[in-house]
């Protein structure tokens, strides 16, 4: 073996023995595991409540505002999956999972409600003779603050900031 | 006045081709979760870039070699090469953030599923590159893209607490909720959106493409010096507006959608019409600059006839390439990859492989064979230098904190 070759075998051990070090330091599937996905589950219920206001207030298109709450029901998707694979350890945690797999189906629902009441044609306020969008943007930004309420509540009792 | 009406429209060409995908999406996601705390590094990148961009622009100028003629001769064909593997496949995921970019925008804009517009991107973004002349492809593009100074007014109509952010920016911290660990990670994330090494590549091969001469160096010189720096107050200011109306909204940025939010809040559907034509036409453009980059990279290294200024079938090889870089890209972005993701690997990835393109230009801009009485002065060589390290560890850095927090999670 040639010098060179020594040496970029010795790098690529300690790069191998770096990244295992790491791995090991890295978030250990505990409690603080359910961090990400409801952080990502309150940004993504905050987001589509702030495009609702905007809408409302004639700020955002219709397009951009269904983009969002597009995105943030694919991000809640994402945060439900994180959630899903989750394995509890102790019984409290399983029972944070669940209270939280609770909350994150209503948070999904609202987004839903809120994506097709901002794609309805009449979603703009007055905007129109049909009120299915008018009418069902306020209820639908309701849905969205009481989502959000619940799951910030749930947040505080768990510790998760 | 013809001069004049030339240097300002390089130094605004500078401006709005130095935003792309991977300086709007950093900058936001950056300014949702860290405030302006992480200012002082798009000042870093932006001095950064600057002296790079001005070594690689004077070798070209001065050697009329590109930037990857440069690397086959100094570093041999095998060290090359590997250089060549690392900067091509960092340019195809810059092409895929790209595309995904412009997609994203149209999205934004029509409500269409951004997979439906990604075919069109690619239509478009070859087409350009197949015909228009390469002065108006740049021009054009930036010009175009300079709408996107609506963050800037966004970010006076929100009428933000400018003490607040001033004290952000100058007394730098890790805020409360997150780890020091994602706080270096974003800052080499946010150094290696500013200095993006696709960029090096479409400058120094576009001085090859037109043909400049020593004499050309000043205004060029002048454009980076100008543009690039105001480039960066953008960039500045689409952290600033995500630090107004979405950090303290406890929302943190993962798709361009929510990019829009504060200047949608601050000048309503106007504003948005500008923030989007302005998005189209800085991915448009960087998509133009990243795929061109591909072909020159891959051309340069392997001696083929490249360039815009000669016809297609007078350089094949390097527009079949660049061909099959786009079709690539699209490629993956049909497997469903989040654009965006693939975005903020780009950027870190981007600083990961920052050493190898800067090292030898560097080491040519002090060669006198190549340079002549043109090399480094020492005041350059000072703060070359001093980038240097700043790169090395930041390239060393990146993946075990990429590893430690998850890429920034």
């Amino acid at each position: 073996m040639t010098r060179s070759r020594k040496l970029l075998a010795a790098a690529l051990a300690a790069l191998v023995f770096l990244g295992g070090l790491l791995s090991g330091c890295a978030q250990s599937p505990s409690a603080d595991s359910l961090k990400g996905p409801a952080k990502e589950a309150a940004s993504a219920v905050r987001t589509a409540s702030l495009a609702v206001d905007l809408r409302l207030q004639e700020r955002a298109t219709a397009a951009a505002a269904t983009t969002t709450a597009d995105d943030m029901l694919k991000g809640m998707q994402s945060a439900t999956d994180q959630l899903e694979h989750f394995g509890a350890k102790t019984q409290d945690e399983q029972s944070l999972r669940d209270s939280m797999l609770a909350i994150f189906s209503t948070i999904s629902r609202s987004l839903l409600h809120a994506r097709d009441a901002l794609a309805a044609p009449t979603s703009a306020p007055g905007g129109g003779t049909d009120l299915a969008g008018s009418v069902q943007l306020p209820a639908v930004q309701g849905e969205l603050r009481t989502a959000t309420e619940q799951l910030e509540e749930l947040m505080t009792k768990a510790g998760i900031q | 006045m013809k001069r004049l009406l030339g240097v300002a429209l390089g130094i605004l060409t500078a401006i709005g081709g130095f935003v792309d995908i991977g300086d709007l999406v950093t900058n936001a996601v950056v300014g949702s979760r860290f405030g302006l705390s992480l200012a002082w590094v798009v000042l870093v990148g932006v001095v950064g870039i600057c002296l790079f961009a001005n070594m690689s622009g004077r070798v070209a100028a001065v050697s009329g070699r590109a930037t990857f003629e440069v690397i086959r001769e100094r570093m041999g064909a095998r060290a090359g090469l590997a250089n060549l593997a690392a900067s091509f496949l960092i340019n195809l995921m810059t092409v895929t953030a790209e595309i995904g970019g412009i997609a994203l925008a149209l999205q934004l804009a029509s409500g269409v599923s951004y997979m439906l517009w990604v075919p069109f991107a690619l239509i478009a973004v070859w087409l350009v590159i197949w015909r228009v002349k390469f002065s108006i492809m740049e021009n054009v593009a930036g010009l175009v893209g300079l709408s996107l100074v609506v963050f800037a007014v966004a970010l006076f109509l929100l009428k933000p607490d400018w003490g607040s952010l001033a004290s952000q920016a100058l007394h730098p911290s890790v805020p409360s909720e997150e780890g020091p660990g994602t706080y270096w990670y974003y800052a080499i994330a946010l150094f290696g959106a500013a200095m993006t090494p696709y960029e090096v590549f479409f400058f120094s091969s576009g001085a090859v493409e037109e043909r400049w001469k020593v004499k050309d160096l000043v205004q060029s010189r002048i454009n980076v010096l100008l543009g690039f720096p105001l480039g960066g107050f953008l960039s500045l200011s689409i952290a600033a507006c995500a630090a107004v109306v979405l950090l303290p909204a406890g929302i943190s940025v993962t798709t361009l959608s929510q990019v829009a939010l504060p200047v949608i809040q601050a000048g309503g559907q106007l504003a948005l019409a500008a923030l989007l034509l302005g998005v189209v036409a800085a991915t448009f453009g960087a998509a133009l600059e990243t795929t061109l980059s591909s072909g020159y990279t891959l051309a340069q290294f392997f001696g083929w006839s490249w360039g815009k200024f000669r016809r297609p079938a007078e350089a094949a090889r390097f527009h079949v390439a660049m061909i099959v870089v786009l079709l690539a890209g699209v490629a993956v972005l049909t497997t469903g990859v989040d654009p965006i993701l693939v975005t903020e690997y780009s950027v870190v990835f981007s600083a990961i492989a920052l050493p190898l393109t800067y090292l030898p230009i560097l080491i040519v801009a002090n060669d006198p064979q190549y340079m002549g009485k043109h090399v480094n002065g020492r005041a350059v060589n000072i703060v070359a230098f001093i980038y240097l390290v700043i790169i090395l560890v930041a390239s060393v850095a990146a993946i075990p904190l990429m590893i430690a927090t998850g890429a920034g999670a």
